[in-house]
């Protein structure tokens, strides 16, 4: 999956670059709007995240360009986020947009989405090492021994377990499962996920839910 | 383009007086033109019908029609004075007597009988000449023999009169003209002196600036007219500074509290860079620095909440929710913190509230987490919710210490802490519950407290029925799902 990053602050090119690299994409960066609109229109890209402050032509500019010829999904970073502004970029053809700060899990997830376009496909069962969840009677087991859950326990499950392997962001997940969706300061995913673990993971030596610091959680079997 | 300057009101009233003052003036200038002339015109006209008795008079003394040709002295002494006219012609056309050469109008004047005084109407003007006016009768008299009669034409030149009436109106006009100036004068110097309170108020204005916004106008020295308007001005001087201060307070909390995130960060990422560590050291180091950028984030976030609400740069998107079904989710929400810490939470709820539900949780949220920090271990939370005429309330009621009546009023403002010198680190504690107020002004509604020490502390939260306050139009910035 190749990926054009255009953005003008050297720091967030850069780590924006080495987060994508590391996370499977190939990346290409982009310094400013000539250059970022000459890559998009020359190359093959999968996907385009496009800062919307960028000297010589703005994003929107850059957009409205690239629209003429290509429906490469572009994925609009700023620090602006009134809705007349969201409204402009996805009237202009942006496909989402994401507000600084973010947290890069999330960045990544919203990558991951429009590139897979289209809802998920809903699975009814889904397996992870020796964990099995029956979605459709709500039934979780793990080394053969039933394991009752809460309902929103089990939502946090299904949902770790539906995109395992990927980190999942605190706003996320309180967002997901409860449909809290504003910045809480609360420590509630941490406890319901510390809930969740003690009734998943404690009684087993095989650990699938772990922490990644300042990031979020991830569901995987890391044997 | 330069714009107009607009007027000045002491130049326009000034004006105004000076036109007042000649229309005035030209009125009753020309009332008086217009009476002086009729009374001038009669006084001609009496002098000329008494003429045409004492010419009939001397008719009577004479003989003939044709004696007066031959003696026409007596006739001409008696037209003598400056202006009078005198012909006398016979019946038959014959000229007998005249002063004046000039007579071609004669022809077309009515004549009064001999033995009538002439009407006032016979009495007319006669241009003579293009240089020539007068005021002319015509009458038949009779001679003392016979029956002869004889016209008599008198006329009186009105160069006298014109004259007269044209000194009158040069005078007339001199006066207007003088009379508006000093009308003009003196209006702009009264209207000058009545607006000087406008000018003291102004410049008393002109001394009140951000750091002397406890200036106030004098209200006392201001004419009866001007008082409302000083005291609205005063009033608005009372918001501004009140809101001036909550900016400035505002400002200094906000900063205070973006000094302990970043110190952590600088001091902490200091130790850790003083000597080599271990890959898990500086792993342990971003995580802690990450815990404190999050930290920063959600203040921005909330300053930005905050402000936006402030500028009304937020949409509501009301809607009508089940109030059991919200408390629920909630309640579901903080199941597991509060199972943590050994606080139970109840929902007692019925019918609907209408709020936007993302601020509706937003708010009751901040409420239950504020409630759960302060419920003792083996506390019941209750998350209530009633519906009645015109309103809905939720409330949020903990048992606890209580909250100490003086700091009660003060709660719900921006960075107030009840305990200032715990700056809550784990969370922006300032700005939860002035969040909860923001969201509660946005609905038109209303957020208070009650607290009883030792015993229970209630948050309510009360909607209106139908969010009338709820400005639709308003910019919305709905949290990313």
């Amino acid at each position: 999956m190749r990926i054009l990053v255009v953005e003008d602050e050297p720091k967030a090119g850069e780590y924006l670059r080495q987060g994508l690299t590391e996370s499977g994409f190939v990346v290409d960066w982009a310094c400013n709007g000539i250059d970022g609109l000459q890559l998009a229109t020359t190359e093959q890209y999968d996907l385009i995240l496009l800062d919307v402050m960028l000297p010589g032509i703005d994003g929107w500019q850059v957009v409205r360009e690239l629209r003429k010829t290509r429906q490469t999904p572009v994925l609009f970073l700023t620090a602006r986020d009134q809705l007349d502004e969201r409204i402009k970029g996805l009237e202009l053809g942006a496909d989402d947009y994401l507000v600084k700060p973010f947290a890069f899990a999330e960045l990544v997830a919203r990558i991951r989405t429009l590139l897979r376009r289209g809802p998920i496909r809903a699975s009814e069962h889904l397996e992870i090492a020796d964990l099995q969840i029956d979605v459709v009677r709500r039934r979780v087991t793990r080394g053969g021994g039933r394991i009752d859950l809460t309902a929103k326990e089990f939502a946090l499950l299904h949902l770790l377990a539906a995109r395992k392997g990927e980190v999942l962001s605190r706003s996320l997940i309180a967002s997901q499962v409860w449909d809290m969706n504003f910045d809480s300061d609360t420590n509630v995913v941490d406890v319901a996920v510390r809930r969740l673990r003690a009734k998943i993971d404690e009684p087993f030596p095989r650990k699938l839910i772990h922490t990644m610091r300042g990031m979020g959680y991830v569901l995987e079997d890391r044997a | 383009m330069k714009l107009r300057q607009p007027a000045s009101l002491t130049t326009l009233l000034g004006l105004l007086f000076a036109l007042v003052a000649i229309v005035s003036f030209a009125s009753v200038g020309a009332y008086l033109y217009r009476s002086l002339s009729v009374q001038l015109e009669r006084r001609d006209d009496f002098e000329l019908v008494g003429k045409v008795a004492q010419i009939r008079h001397l008719l009577q003394e004479t003989d003939t029609a044709r004696s007066i040709a031959d003696n026409p002295h007596r006739f001409l002494d008696a037209a003598a004075g400056e202006g009078l006219i005198l012909i006398l012609k016979a019946a038959d056309g014959t000229l007998l007597v005249q002063n004046h050469a000039e007579h071609g109008a004669l022809q077309r004047m009515t004549i009064a009988p001999a033995d009538q005084v002439p009407a006032s109407d016979s009495l007319r003007d006669w241009t003579l000449n293009p240089r020539l006016n007068a005021r002319m009768v015509a009458a038949w008299g009779r001679v003392d023999r016979g029956p002869e009669q004889v016209q008599i034409v008198i006329g009186r030149t009105s160069a006298a009169r014109m004259a007269l009436l044209e000194a009158y109106r040069r005078d007339a006009l001199a006066a207007l003209l003088v009379g508006a100036l000093l009308a003009a004068l003196s209006g702009y110097l009264l209207v000058r002196r009545g607006l000087s309170p406008v000018r003291s108020i102004a410049r008393q204005a002109h001394s009140i600036t951000a750091q002397r916004l406890d200036t106030r106008l004098d209200v006392a020295a201001a004419p009866q007219e001007l008082q409302t308007l000083v005291e609205a001005f005063n009033d608005m001087l009372d918001r501004l500074q009140g809101s001036f201060q909550r900016l400035s307070q505002f400002s200094a909390d906000l900063a205070h509290d973006f000094r302990t995130p970043i110190n952590n960060l600088m001091v902490q990422t200091q130790v850790a860079l003083s000597q080599p560590r271990s890959p898990e050291g500086y792993q342990a180091l971003l995580a802690s620095n990450i815990e404190e950028y999050e930290r920063l984030a959600r203040m921005v976030e909330n300053m930005l909440f905050l402000a936006r609400a402030d500028h009304r740069d937020m949409a509501l998107h009301g809607q009508s929710l089940d109030a059991g079904v919200e408390l629920q989710r909630i309640a579901e929400y903080f199941e597991g913190v509060a199972a943590e810490r050994q606080v139970h939470i109840e929902v007692q709820a019925q019918g609907t509230v209408f709020a936007d539900p993302i601020l509706f949780r937003r708010a009751v949220n901040n409420l239950v987490a504020n409630a759960i920090r302060h419920t003792p271990a083996g506390g019941t939370i209750r998350l209530q919710a009633q519906a009645s005429a015109g309103q809905s309330t939720v409330a949020v009621i903990n048992p606890g210490p209580g909250i100490d009546p003086a700091h009660l009023s003060r709660l719900f403002d921006r960075f107030f802490r009840v305990d200032q010198a715990r700056s809550d680190s784990a969370s922006s504690a300032g700005l939860v519950l002035a969040i909860v107020r923001t969201i509660m002004d946005l609905h038109g509604g209303r957020s208070d407290v009650e607290s009883e020490s030792g015993r229970f502390t209630t948050f309510r939260l009360v909607f209106p029925e139908c969010s009338g306050s709820g400005d639709k139009s308003m910019q919305a910035r709905r949290p990313q799902a």
